[in-house]
């Protein structure tokens, strides 16, 4: 209350003496807050609010970058047609991406669910099992464990070395046969299912215990406990989850560029490495801005879809009563 | 939905973020200190004032260890050049080097590939190096001939080749003979091919790799070609031939997926740079541009093989081309000033006869008379082999297309999906060749405008 007057007794003499909205700035109470978020603001300024309607513009353009930034002309909605009209790998990147979506992002929240009640139960060794489990994701978006995961998966890999081991004659070369291809990469997905683990797990230590001991008076087995306490109490979590990996999902990108480069047959082509392509390969850049707006749209709208049907699902403890 | 936006800008970040930190002064900075100073450009002998001279170029381990020391050589005798060299791997190096034109950053000299030098001419990217040729700052006098200039277009020179090379079929001589195979002849004819690809797998269980796995366009283009036509019309907004031909091609793979003689895609595929199917012994040759023949010979790391090249099959009538290994080019974001400065750095890779020694045949054989007969003499039996080579295929070879029209890559990968899917067993080479007909016409249509 004090500096707020002193302020005040300030602000009238400044006016009189300098008239400039900077001075006035740096001396309001406000001023170190601003200060102190400058960095962030004008990061997010330059790196992401630009470069996002620059996108927007230029998703009506044709931007090629060996021409140079601003050698651009109009084309209207000429990128935005050809999408659906004559890029004929556009329809595969589309399909491979909405599998690779669907199908990883539940196995990998029940993946990650069944390893949150194991971790869940009152262990010393917890903690030491948690970091364990944890760490694939850690290292999950990067390089070196798409690099590993060719190693595994191709004809020689180590996967057909311990089939062989066990008497299983495999000459099946699950990344590089089109049918297989990516199944091994939702395999990598789940198997990165650390994050939404540890949100699993503060979810689960935040179920009273009194529910489970009622219930087990009441003479409820494991299963029913499960189905009738812990899912419906986390299904805020679940809720959280399925959206955070459903948009992970869809934007999927360095996984297939380093392990099989969008082939066997394009069967790998996700709609991010086909984005990749098209911008930096074909030196497209206004088509994959285009490309990048319809993403987000078709992202906007599966999360939308979501938020929707949570009212018939999604359990909020204290409804605000 | 902040983050959506986030991760989904994240690809053009990097490439609107160089747009603003450049926007200001419109040209790049490199070099820029030096400017001013030297009045006299044409004529200028400037060996005294600080010059900074960027070069980037793609390749593996051997060429960086290689190139840095001719780029030390240079600088020994150049004590006033600052040379910052940027090198990285094929793929990286086009990603990298687009978003550097966007933003004016491109270095002084940049290597070129002929697939590419289309789209960097028709966009002003690289410059004319006339001027340079003229006033005796890239000292050309040496060269073989005109044919070797590589990236002469309509009498611009927007580009220097490094040396030639050209398509060739690497065979393992040792294990054709051992099997009691005839070896193939200079031409290569199909029946030939098809011959000891029937007779490796019967008798020495090694099986026959797909023609141009990496890249089968170069087997289309050269097929088509060794029919007089070629690749693409010359305004370059269709084909330069006939779906029938193309069907032929396809066919070629077709037959040979289905021979029983084929070895696995899965095999194939999980091939890399550094584990090559030749020299691990998975067949018993393959298809490779000259200057990729030492480094097989290198991995396969075995003096009781003898590795031999032959033409690539059914090339022999004019189908098979001498082509520019690679080029250099100077960029527009070269300042005027630093050009002269920029086309002596060229001029001493390609006359310098210690440094193309260092450099051996890795870049492509000489264009160079004098480096070429020093090298010759020096030449080991392996690099012995690729400049005889070289002299068999200046008997067949008839020009080179003009480089790619702006579809080019494009087109290249549908060529790739299309062969991909026969090599799978997945289509006949008539519906592939419908396929690619058909998304090509697309592809051709949407660049077109």
């Amino acid at each position: 209350m004090v500096r707020n007057a002193n302020a005040a007794a300030k602000q009238p003499k400044n006016q009189l003496t300098r008239r400039s909205g900077w001075s006035s700035f740096i001396n309001s109470e406000n001023a170190a807050g601003y200060i102190f978020l400058a960095p962030w603001l004008i990061g997010f300024l330059v790196f992401t609010a630009y470069p996002i309607f620059a996108s927007l513009y230029y998703s009506f353009t044709n931007l090629n970058p060996l021409k140079g930034l601003g050698k651009e002309t109009f084309v209207g909605f000429q990128n935005y047609i050809n999408m659906f009209t004559t890029d004929s790998v556009y329809y595969t990147a589309l399909r491979v991406t909405f599998v690779y979506a669907l199908v990883s992002v539940p196995l990998r929240l029940i993946f990650a669910l069944f390893i949150a009640m194991l971790l869940n139960r009152k262990s010393k060794a917890s903690g030491v099992y948690r970091t364990i489990y944890y760490l694939p994701s850690i290292v999950g978006g990067s390089v070196a464990v798409a690099v590993m995961w060719r190693s595994l998966w191709i004809q020689e890999g180590t996967i057909n070395a311990v089939l062989q081991s066990i008497g299983i004659q495999c000459e099946w070369g699950w990344l590089t046969q089109p049918s297989t291809a990516l199944m091994c990469l939702i395999i990598l997905a789940v198997w990165q299912f650390g994050s939404s683990m540890l949100i699993f797990l503060a979810g689960l230590k935040n179920i009273p215990a009194e529910y489970y001991e009622a219930a087990t008076v009441d003479g409820a087995g494991p299963f029913r406990k499960f189905f009738s306490i812990t899912i419906p109490m986390l299904t805020p979590v679940i809720f959280f989850n399925l959206i955070n990996q459903l948009i992970l999902g869809f934007t999927a990108f360095t996984q297939a560029y380093i392990t099989t480069r969008g082939g066997p047959m394009n069967e790998t082509m996700f709609y991010a490495l086909h984005l990749y392509r098209q911008g930096f390969e074909y030196n497209k850049m206004g088509y994959a801005s285009a490309m990048a707006w319809i993403l987000l749209i078709i992202i906007g709208i599966m999360t939308a879809i979501i938020f929707k049907s949570s009212n018939s699902w999604v359990y909020y403890e204290s409804k605000g009563e | 939905m902040k983050k959506t936006s986030l991760v989904l800008c994240l690809l053009l970040v990097l490439m609107t973020v160089l747009s603003a930190c450049t926007d200001g002064s419109g040209t790049s900075s490199t070099g820029s200190t030096a400017s001013g100073t030297s009045s006299t450009q044409a004529s200028s002998e400037d060996t005294t004032r600080p010059i900074t001279l960027g070069i980037s170029w793609w390749g593996g381990s051997t060429r960086h260890e290689y190139t840095n020391k001719i780029l030390d050589l240079y600088k020994a005798k150049n004590t006033n050049v600052t040379i910052n060299a940027e090198y990285v791997s094929w793929d990286d190096y086009w990603s990298s080097m687009n978003t550097k034109a966007a933003s004016n950053t491109l270095p002084s000299v940049m290597q070129q590939d002929y697939a590419k030098i289309g789209q960097f001419i028709d966009n002003g990217t690289i410059v004319d190096m006339n001027a340079q040729v003229d006033n005796k700052n890239l000292d050309l006098s040496d060269i073989k001939g005109d044919a070797f200039y590589g990236g002469k277009i309509d009498g611009k020179l927007y580009g220097i080749s490094t040396g030639v090379n050209a398509f060739c079929y690497l065979y393992d001589a040792t294990a054709l003979k051992d099997a009691g195979v005839t070896l193939p002849s200079e031409k290569f004819t199909w029946d030939e091919f098809n011959t000891i690809s029937k007779d490796m797998m019967s008798k020495a269980k090694l099986a026959t790799v797909p023609m141009i796995n990496t890249d089968p366009k170069f087997f289309v283009e050269m097929y088509v070609r060794n029919q007089g036509k070629h690749m693409y019309s010359a305004d370059g907004k269709t084909f330069g031939f006939d779906k029938a031909l193309l069907v032929e091609a396809f066919q070629k793979q077709e037959d040979l997926s289905k021979s029983g003689n084929a070895l696995s895609p899965d095999i194939v595929n999980a091939a890399t740079q550094d584990k090559d199917l030749l020299a691990e012994k998975k067949t018993w040759g393959e298809p490779l541009w000259s200057n990729q023949v030492i480094n097989v010979m290198k991995l396969a790391n075995d003096e009781t093989r003898d590795f031999q090249l032959t033409m690539m099959p059914g090339t022999d009538n004019g189908g098979i081309y001498l082509k520019p290994s690679m080029l250099w080019s100077i960029t527009r974001d070269c300042p005027e000033t630093d050009r002269n400065a920029a086309a002596r750095l060229i001029s001493f890779i390609l006359n310098d006869i210690e440094a193309n020694k260092l450099a051996g045949a890795d870049r492509g054989v000489t264009i160079m008379k004098k480096v070429n007969e020093a090298l010759v003499k020096e030449a080991d039996p392996n690099n012995k082999k690729v400049y005889d080579y070289i002299d068999v295929v200046g008997k067949y070879a008839s020009e080179i297309d003009p480089p790619e029209p702006v579809a080019g890559s494009e087109i290249t990968k549908e060529i790739k999906d299309q062969f991909d899917a026969i090599v799978f067993g997945k289509k006949t080479a008539q519906q592939a060749a419908d396929d690619c007909w058909k998304n090509s016409e697309q592809i051709f249509a949407t660049n077109a405008g």
